[in-house]
């Protein structure tokens, strides 16, 4: 058989397998890298921190200029009465009023540079914050807490745990004392009742196809704590598109607009083709959810207390008469 | 019918001259860039940095500045270099195996390969599968290149063969199936819908910052890669004549073809990992460095590897600053000017379209 | 003068789909002649120097080429000794006439392919052999078919080989070119030594300039020979199907078409 042989030897084989073995350890050699910046040029005492994320924080001293990159955790530190520590926030961050006067650093993707240059002790952060984004950080040196929870029950411990390392550990207890008891007074109000069926919505553009909330995030935790039933607590994702055809057979005896704040008001909902078949809409349980309420039921934070208490009143009414 | 006016060779400019010319626009632009950023660094201080970083201590700069400079500007403007000399080197080497002016890393599959393989990167470390260490996102676009790639030629070829057009079709519905399940991926995954925005920013386009282990690694395995290419450039010129032409004069098509393919989709793959999907830069960086050098792969490599690499250091710097502190993804400015300046081209050279 | 073999089929067969195409080729030329392959269309014909060109791999038999087996050589080593000039060739990218015929030395070459004195001595005669000198910085778009037809041959010449293949040369020349190529190829075999095999359509041009002929008929060599020997118009009756009459003009046998048999006798496949 005529066999084409290799002509001038293009570098084939051998090339290739240096290239393989330069990728493996590229990766293993950037991991390495990775490891080794925690520990990189410092030969000071460090106490290492645990954060929401089960991340190390390495600190050498208690935090004085502090950096909140989360609406959230911007409210958990005025409340912890940090407030006048903190050197900038990020652009969603609106409560107290104080933070107006603060420097904004932009929406979900902060001014890194601006950040380094204002010289932060730490940078508190949700869990939302992009990995790159931490590690650019703490390459320059500057460490990175998150705080975040995911169930309003971890709320409490999340505030002591940040308290702790910014050496307010006192205040922090009170504060997460004060939620926790917050929690439990709603909870016991309702936790006796027959739970309603709820059906939040996010976006309905297409009415059709709405998207809601499946089960594994916040606001499923909120609701179910406020003495109600996620309708969807059965999807498969956090953040469900569903047809129209399962909300109305799943007939919710209450429905949440959190896109009222887009302007969908409950006049909108009723004029929709087809949803007056849901029990709701009938009996017009529906609660158009406005911005300061979007914002607490959207913050794990200090103000989850007051936003629990709503949403159940809505809910149940008259176990808060 | 006879040739009327000819021009001689030498109307194209000397391979010195650019190559002279293209280097030092891309250390212009690299230093220029390297002073673009959202807080103001003068010059001074700048200077002042580099100096002290190679034990020199003059001045007294900020220290803050000296992060900035040194750990987050120059290690994206590497970044960025590296991703546009990947990219335009790819394009050069697809367009000489396919025989097509047109053809680009992301026709043959390669980037919905690379996306894919980031995305269940990205997917895995945000669900701490595995050790953020284990640095799985750049493997896994990548192992996805080479993969998708693969893919696509086993697919083409029959009787020991692989004809260009299949080769296309194969690369198209490839790279339309990856798309699709990265498209699924981002759908049903909590933690991938949460971060939608940051996702899609992703796939438009945006430069990374790494350390600079990585940034240096990166930026050799890619000069490398560029380098062995350079080794089969006189065999990709063979190819232009058709394959049996080709074989006649000695060359061994079928592994030229995969030695060129498997290069550039190592080029891809590192591209897609450091900046996600940069749209174009393989398709008009090649094309205009043909018209400008002529087709010959022994300069066109070099040519548009220095070329791409300042074209995406220049747009990086742009899409950092145009809206400043925002950034935009580098992936629409490249877009938006690459797209002119290709019908630019176009318009101004048909008759010289041989297909 | 010793006469040698430069190109010799041993019992070469190729078939495709099953269909047989080449049947136990067998000849042999000797250096520094200047062979003609005729035969009907569809004979097998650019199938045969596809096969000794190493374009494609016979099922059977050896092509012994100066002196050692094609199949054992690597094809970098045959392409130093063979070239061919295909039918029709085009290319996607403008390179200029001059870096094309270049192309030919890429078998002399490594790595970047510099090109030395002797490259540049050896394009530079084979671009003057194809009056190519005014065309070398136009693209193959400017290009005409015949002026594309002598940039082919340019290349071929330029690998500087011992044996040159061409698949019917003179399809888009007009006549002056046609004679102007034939004769400067044929004086290249009395120059250079080197050993053409070409398929020709003309026989009359075949009869002229041939030292020797093959007919390729049936999948087989049917016949060969001198012109003398083998144009005659019993063999065109049988492998061409025409009636045909053979006039002796300047030494060579030279036809003219009569008719055409619509039979089946010769018509070949």
């Amino acid at each position: 058989m005529f066999v084409p042989q290799l002509a001038c030897n293009p570098p084939s084989r051998s090339v290739l397998i240096v290239l393989l073995r330069s990728i493996v350890c590229l990766a293993l050699i950037s991991g390495f890298v990775s490891c080794q910046n925690l520990n990189a040029n410092d030969n000071r005492q460090a106490v290492v921190h645990i954060d929401s994320s089960n991340r190390t924080v390495a600190l050498y001293e208690t935090p004085k200029r502090i950096i909140s990159l989360a609406p959230s955790t911007t409210e958990i530190l005025f409340e912890l009465g940090l407030g006048k520590l903190i050197l900038a926030v990020d652009d969603q961050s609106n409560f107290p009023a104080e933070t107006l006067q603060l420097e904004k650093l932009g929406g979900f993707q902060p001014n890194i540079e601006r950040i380094i240059e204002l010289e932060p002790d730490l940078v508190v952060g949700a869990s939302i914050i992009s990995t790159s984004i931490i590690q650019q950080l703490e390459r320059s040196g500057i460490p990175v807490w998150i705080a975040d929870s995911s169930t309003i029950k971890g709320i409490p411990q999340m505030v002591r745990s940040l308290g702790r390392v910014l050496g307010v550990g006192l205040r922090a207890e009170a504060v997460a004392t004060k939620i926790d008891s917050q929690i439990n007074d709603v909870v016991n109000r309702v936790s006796n009742l027959e739970p309603l069926t709820v059906f939040v919505e996010l976006d309905a553009t297409d009415a059709s196809k709405p998207y809601t909330i499946g089960p594994n995030n916040y606001l499923h935790d909120l609701i179910g704590l406020a003495g109600g039933q996620n309708v969807f607590s059965d999807a498969i994702s956090a953040y469900p598109q569903v047809s129209l055809e399962q909300v109305i057979y799943r007939d919710p005896e209450l429905i949440v607009l959190n896109d009222y704040i887009f302007g969908i008001t409950r006049a909108d909902i009723r004029q929709r083709a087809g949803w007056n078949n849901i029990k709701a809409v009938r009996t017009d349980r529906i609660l158009e959810v406005a911005a300061n309420l979007n914002d607490r039921l959207s913050r794990p934070g200090p103000r989850v207390g007051s936003a629990l208490e709503e949403i159940a009143r809505f809910i149940h009414p008259d176990a808060f008469r | 019918m006879t040739s009327g006016q000819h021009p001689n060779p030498s109307t194209r400019p000397s391979h010195f001259v650019v190559l002279l010319i293209a280097t030092f626009a891309l250390f212009a632009s690299a230093l220029l860039a390297s002073m673009v950023g959202s807080v103001d660094i003068p010059l001074s201080d700048s200077i002042a940095i580099v100096l002290a970083n190679v034990g020199i201590q003059t001045g007294n700069p900020i220290q803050s500045h000296a992060h900035i400079l040194v750990d987050i500007r120059i290690p994206r403007v590497v970044a960025a270099a590296t991703t546009g000399m990947c990219l335009a080197c790819a394009g050069v080497l697809y367009q000489g195996v396919l025989r097509n002016p047109l053809a680009d890393p992301f026709v043959i599959g390669a980037s919905g390969g690379a996306a894919l393989g980031a995305l269940l990167g990205m997917l895995i470390a945000a669900n701490r599968i595995l050790p953020a260490e284990f640095a799985i996102t750049p493997t896994l676009s990548l192992i996805g290149a080479l993969l998708s790639v693969w893919l696509a030629y086993s697919l083409s070829r029959s009787r020991g063969f692989t004809r260009i057009s299949s080769l296309l079709l194969a690369g198209f519905a490839i790279g339309s199936f990856t798309g699709s399940l990265s498209a699924l991926l981002i759908f049903i995954n909590n933690s991938m819908r949460l971060r939608l925005v940051q996702t899609y920013t992703w796939l438009l386009g945006g430069v990374s910052t790494n350390d600079w282990i990585t940034t240096i690694a990166t930026f050799s395995l890619a000069i490398i890669t560029i380098i062995c290419s350079l080794l089969i450039a006189i065999h990709l010129n063979a190819l232009s004549l058709g394959n049996n032409s080709a074989r006649r004069l000695g060359v061994d098509v079928e592994k030229v073809r995969l030695v060129a393919i498997l290069l550039a989709s190592m080029l891809t793959g590192l591209a897609v990992w450091l900046s996600g999907i940069v749209a174009l830069v393989g398709l008009v960086i090649p094309h205009s460095m043909r018209m400008l050098v002529g087709p010959d792969h022994r300069i066109l490599i070099p040519t548009s590897a220095l070329v791409g690499s300042t074209f995406v250091v220049i747009t990086d710097m742009v899409a950092r600053s145009a809206f400043s502190p925002a950034e935009i993804p580098v992936g629409i400015i490249t877009s938006l000017i690459g797209i002119p300046v290709f019908v630019l081209l176009i318009r101004k050279n048909l008759h010289q379209y041989d297909f | 003068m010793t006469s040698r073999i430069e190109l010799a089929l041993n019992q070469v067969t190729f078939s495709y789909e099953n269909h047989q195409i080449l049947d136990r080729i067998n000849f042999a030329l000797t250096t520094g002649s200047f062979n003609s392959l005729i035969g009907p269309n569809a004979s097998g014909k650019t199938t045969l120097l596809g096969c000794i060109a190493g374009n494609l791999t016979p099922d059977t038999g050896q092509i012994i080429l100066s002196g050692k087996d094609s199949q054992l050589r690597q094809p970098k080593e045959t392409a130093q000794l063979l070239a061919m000039v295909p039918q029709q060739f085009d290319m996607p990218f403008a390179f200029y006439v001059r870096e094309i015929v270049a192309m030919g030395r890429i078998p002399h070459k490594r790595f970047l392919g510099r090109l030395s004195q002797s490259d540049n001595e050896a394009i530079d005669q084979a671009i003057e052999l194809t009056n190519l000198s005014d065309l070398q910085g136009e693209t193959l778009s400017h290009l005409s078919g015949g002026e594309k037809q002598r940039v082919a041959l340019a290349i071929a010449l330029a690998q500087e080989p011992n044996v040159l293949l061409l698949d019917e040369p003179t399809t888009h020349l007009d006549l002056s070119s046609q004679i102007d190529i034939l004769s400067m190829v044929k004086d290249l075999c009395y120059a250079k030594g080197m050993t053409v095999l070409s398929v020709m359509h003309d026989i009359n041009l075949a009869s002229r300039y041939s030292d020797h002929i093959l007919v390729l008929h049936k999948n087989r060599i049917f016949h060969q020979g001198t012109a003398l020997e083998v144009i005659a118009p019993n063999l065109l009756r049988d492998v061409f199907a025409v009636r045909s009459e053979v006039h002796m003009h300047d030494g060579y046998p030279t036809i003219s078409l009569l008719s055409s048999y619509n039979s089946d006798i010769g018509t070949g496949q």
